[in-house]
């Protein structure tokens, strides 16, 4: 199976920069390519638990936790989230670090940068 | 074959962390064939006088990486992008190399993987 892996490093509801992550993690998934992504810098703030459901914006949180529920691979800074004092980030998220951006980069057909 | 990966440095040190982070992913992804590249406001993270307190254990580390037998990363300079901002080789500190453009895009062209920060 073909993997795509995203090194992402925005937080939520600044940019589209985390719709535009879900979105081509989804059409990668629809066309059966296996999905990873890497959150980096802010990015870890995207996938905290909690975030407000708010009339005619997407909530990050819940389409994080859609994509984890179809099996893409998320994985969060440690050291990123030790900084921001993020703690409570959807289940399935792992804590990581950035020997696995090689392990990522190693294993993906395409790699792609999302700000 | 193992995979390229040019870790490409765009940003000023001044007022964000990514050339501290890009460096960082940098010594992650050091036992690859690896070559930073540093286009752009990147250059200023370079200079000699420029505070480097936030990264200078990972430019150590890739000047003198661990194992006897690894050669050192590359990191790569953008000679257009030095000249653009009024800059010279001289007032870069040492272990980094100057290519031109030219040379520059080649690489980047010719990279399986690009981390850009």
């Amino acid at each position: 199976m073909a993997t795509i892996s995203f090194l992402f490093f925005s937080g939520p509801y600044q940019s589209e920069s985390p719709e535009t992550v879900v979105e081509l993690a989804k059409a990668a998934l629809a066309k059966g390519i296996k999905v990873k992504i890497f959150c980096y810098m802010d990015a870890v703030n995207s996938v905290m638990t909690v975030q407000k459901e708010v009339p005619g914006v997407t909530n990050i949180e819940k389409q994080f936790r859609d994509l984890i529920a179809k099996g893409v691979d998320v994985r969060l800074c440690t050291l990123c989230m030790l900084v921001r004092g993020t703690k409570d980030v959807i289940e399935g998220a792992q804590k990581a670090g950035t020997p696995d951006i090689a392990e990522m980069a190693e294993e993906s057909d395409r790699f792609l940068v999302i700000f | 074959m193992p995979k390229k990966i040019v870790v490409l440095l765009r940003k000023s040190p001044h007022g964000s962390l990514f050339p501290a982070e890009g460096l960082r992913v940098a010594v992650a992804v050091s036992t690859m064939d690896t070559k930073v590249v540093v286009i752009g406001d990147g250059v200023y993270a370079f200079l000699k006088e420029a505070d480097m307190t936030l990264y200078k254990r990972h430019l150590d580390f890739l000047s003198r990486p661990m194992l006897e037998e690894a050669a050192p990363l590359m990191i790569l300079i953008d000679k257009a992008s030095l000249l653009e901002r009024g800059l010279k080789e001289e007032d870069l500190i040492e272990n980094v190399t100057v290519k031109d453009h030219g040379e520059i895009l080649k690489i980047i062209g010719e990279a399986d993987v690009t981390l850009t920060f």
